[in-house]
């Protein structure tokens, strides 16, 4: 639930869009260097495919007309 | 001091109100944005300085192709740098005010941003490494021969 300072400051579609993009992202990135640490090229393919899935836009992303 | 003080806070309290908490005052992001944008485009150049050129001008063709680590790292680090722009970008149409806490939080952002051009020179030295080092059996097989 967000607080009220949220709410003023970030419209819900917003707040679903953000939480969507970024839900998987940092577990992405930690699964990208363990890979990486362990084999180089296989961290940079990880990361490689993170950057397709992540310029691909997501429905919602675009902020609606001002009311 | 103490009226600078006092000053100060009405200053940064909206509307002049004193007393204001400070996490809760709300602040048009467009300095955040435009110094977010100007750390973002000062990495993705420096990138390109971890490419160096090839020593060995004999053979340059051979000393250029076997910097395809660094490529490899250049390109993935500067698209993964831009895929943070865009996201950031897109996200802060948004956002229509910054806290303390957003600002903390761009921060952080930024600070593994700029970390990026070391992360690149690492991967690329990895990458290089693990294609230089010889198998066993090649090291064997040179010394027999």
């Amino acid at each position: 639930m967000p607080s009220a300072a949220a709410e003023q400051a970030l419209d819900s579609a917003g707040a679903t869009a953000i939480g969507i993009r970024f839900q998987f992202a940092l577990a992405w990135l930690a699964t990208g260097a363990v890979l990486g640490a362990l084999l180089p090229v296989l961290g940079v393919a990880v990361i490689a495919a993170f950057n397709a899935f992540y310029w691909v836009p997501i429905r919602g992303e675009s902020p609606g007309p001002e009311p | 001091m103490i009226r600078w003080v006092r000053w100060l806070a009405m200053a940064r309290a909206p509307g002049g109100r004193t007393g204001a908490d400070a996490a809760s005052v709300h602040r048009d992001p467009m300095r955040l944005v435009a110094f977010s944008d100007a750390v973002f485009a000062i990495t993705i150049t420096l990138l390109v300085l971890e490419l160096r050129p090839p020593t060995d001008y004999s053979n340059m063709f051979h000393g250029l192709l076997a910097l395809w680590p660094s490529y490899l790292a250049y390109a993935v680090t500067f698209l993964f740098i831009g895929q943070v722009w865009a996201n950031h970008h897109v996200m802060f149409d948004h956002i229509r005010a910054a806290d303390r806490v957003v600002l903390l939080l761009n921060t952080l952002l930024l600070m593994a941003v700029v970390f990026l051009p070391f992360a690149t020179s690492v991967v690329a030295g990895l990458c290089a490494a693990a294609t230089a080092s010889e198998p066993p059996w090649s090291s064997t097989a040179s010394r027999s021969g």
